[in-house]
């Protein structure tokens, strides 16, 4: 396409499409001078602190599950943490396998999702997923079927598709068996060939280039590419305990929308499978690894489109995370275990897991077994910022591009990050006197 | 209400699920996931059929109704009619799903109109597809439903119970007649 010379640019995307939720992109330069380049966020305000304020503790993880339809069992992992932290609880190895393993399963599915249905089709030039099923039907059949694995892998350990409802405060209510695992187990190792073929697609695409340095933030923990629990670590040197998550976030509101900003050491930072898989490359499965030099990526890499191919690394390390954990399950035996009580019911927690899109933090206060005040920061939430900042330094960069293939970039570029915006909005916290 | 398409089923017994779309967090929204956990306590219930809460992922539904023959997709949605009106429509007696699920607007993104779109260009639909969809009257963040809402859902499990029990006989009876011959 020819180059356009244009001394006005003005972009006005209203709802996204493909990104959960409702979020428009503005753009207004003059003279190659951005004068507005915003991600507007238009959903309204969920308040779902608020329902979580005055309920008994056991309902919260239930509750929270129903924040998000994709991320259902990273918020009651999340909210399950924050609530044994408050109360003097230790969950056992057994539990905490289980949850990872369902983290497992909620990531496989997410990335499937994101790469395949919402990222795929840029790339392909068919706009949409509809378009691809009809011209490569057995791409999209492939997604579904690794999918239905995920989901599967989910439903055993959860109890339920989607909003896991055997996940319990201070344990499981109920518990895979030998076959099921077994069965699960065989699944998950044919899946192998069909990340094989998932690898092979993303190395035949080309991703936009668009490099700018940033901070990436992710939880880390000594011995494992982290899951849940563990330490808040950032790319620019700092590491803080989970329960300082406020000194992270620092979030702040901006007029423009209806979910706050977040700022930690920098302008602005990157949650997600492109923060974890910088900061933690050496803990990657050794598949993964090598995977991660045929598909040319880097600790180095600072292209947010490449978030990704990130996540399809993330998917093999998923899958043989998984297979491993399972392994192990099937070969000490699943304990009936119940649930651990707690120690005390008055006491204040936060929890933090490692969600598709980045770290999630659930924070609180419980008396007497009720929740008295609750906090949510989601991983979305923290992007924004960081969303912005790129497209501050992208438009410049292509002012003599046609209109459409800047508005494109600057989808694609949103849609890089994965947004969860249905479940980012949450600022308004309204008191009448 | 009977179904507008009243005929013997297919000669061997119909494997059919039930699930149920939205999010209890938003009042009226979560009827069908109301309607299911309801469903799933009902001594009524044949056995053999499959009830699932879904919540608001609807392309998950596509997947848990793969393998199926019969299903029934329980949802808020805006039809224009008055809170606590409710139609069971089968996808047979629409004609353009995009347009008319537009029109019923779905409150998940339209994303059960899509995952319906993509399963019929893969071919992985089951062959009969009924959408008990439910006119809302609040879908704010809070929980419970509203009374107009909640005075329905019984009618609408009978409506159900009802419905599955005839199309079992019908299925029973055709296989027994198939027997027979």
């Amino acid at each position: 396409m020819g180059k356009d010379n244009r001394e006005r640019l003005e972009i006005d995307v209203q709802h996204i499409t493909r990104v959960e939720g409702h979020g428009n992109i503005v753009i207004d330069a003059l003279d190659g001078k951005i004068k507005k380049c915003e991600l507007q966020i238009v959903e309204a305000p969920r308040f779902f602190e608020a329902i979580l304020r005055g309920q008994p503790y056991q309902n919260a993880s239930h509750i929270s599950s129903r924040i998000c339809g994709i991320c259902a069992v990273t918020h009651a992992t999340t909210s399950l943490r924050a609530s044994e932290k408050a109360l003097g609880i230790e969950p056992t190895n057994q539990t905490t396998q289980l949850r990872k393993l369902n983290l497992c399963a909620e990531m496989l599915d997410s990335h499937i999702l994101h790469a395949y249905m919402l990222v795929a089709p840029d790339l392909l030039g068919v706009g949409s997923v509809l378009p691809l099923a009809k011209s490569s039907p057995e791409v999209v059949r492939r997604a579904l079927k690794m999918k239905k694995v995920a989901g599967d892998l989910s439903a055993a350990i959860g109890g339920r598709h989607t909003h896991p409802i055997a996940m319990t405060v201070g344990g499981f209510t109920h518990f895979p068996d030998r076959d099921e695992l077994s069965q699960l187990l065989g699944r998950l190792e044919d899946l192998r060939s069909d990340i094989d073929e998932t690898v092979k697609l993303f190395k035949s695409l080309s991703f936009p280039t668009f490099e700018r340095e940033t901070e990436y933030i992710a939880l880390q923990t000594e011995d494992e590419y982290c899951l849940l629990d563990g330490r808040i670590t950032s790319s620019e040197g700092g590491s803080w305990p989970i329960e300082q998550y406020l000194e992270v976030t620092n979030e702040s509101m901006v007029d423009h929308s209806t979910a706050k900003h977040a700022q930690n050491l920098l302008s602005s930072y990157m949650v997600g499978a492109l923060a974890r898989f910088k900061l933690q490359f050496y803990k990657l499965h050794p598949i993964a690894k090598a995977t991660a030099q045929s598909l040319g990526i880097t600790s180095d890499c600072i292209n947010p489109y490449m978030i990704t191919i990130a996540q399809v690394i993330e998917c093999i390390h998923y899958t043989e995370d998984a297979i491993s954990i399972i392994e192990h399950l099937i070969k000490d035996g699943i304990k009936d275990e119940a649930p651990i009580l707690p120690t005390r019911l008055s006491g204040e927690g936060v929890g933090a897991c490692e969600a598709p899109r980045g770290t999630l933090f659930h924070h609180y206060v419980i008396e007497d077994g009720i929740i008295t005040e609750a906090n949510c920061i989601i991983p979305t939430a923290q992007n924004l910022a960081n969303i912005e900042v790129d497209m501050k330094e992208l438009v410049p960069t292509m002012m003599e591009n046609p209109l459409d293939e800047i508005q494109l970039a600057l989808e694609m570029l949103v849609r890089a990050y994965d947004p969860c915006i249905s479940c980012s909005t949450h600022r308004l916290d309204l008191r009448v006197d | 209400m009977l179904l507008k398409r009243e005929r013997l089923t297919p000669d061997t017994e119909i494997e059919t699920i039930i699930i149920g779309l939205g999010n209890p967090l938003r009042r009226d929204d979560g009827i069908g996931v109301v309607i299911v956990e309801t469903l799933k306590e009902s001594s009524r219930l044949p056995e053999q059929i499959t009830v699932i809460d879904a919540g608001t992922s609807d392309l998950e539904a596509l997947l848990l109704m793969q393998g199926y023959q019969r299903v029934f997709l329980i949802d808020a949605a805006d039809f224009g009619g008055e809170p606590g009106d409710w139609r069971c429509i089968s996808l047979d007696d629409i004609s353009f799903i995009p347009d008319v699920l537009t029109k019923y607007g779905s409150f998940h993104n339209a994303g059960l109109r899509d995952a319906i779109a993509l399963g019929q260009t893969l071919e992985i639909l089951p062959k009969e597809i009924f959408i008990y969809a439910i006119q809302p009257q609040d879908t704010q963040v809070s929980v419970g439903l509203s009374k107009p809402n909640s005075v329905v859902v019984g009618e609408i499990m009978e409506d159900l119970l009802l419905r599955l029990g005839r199309e079992q006989n019908l299925d029973r009876s055709s296989i027994e007649q198939k027997a027979e011959e």
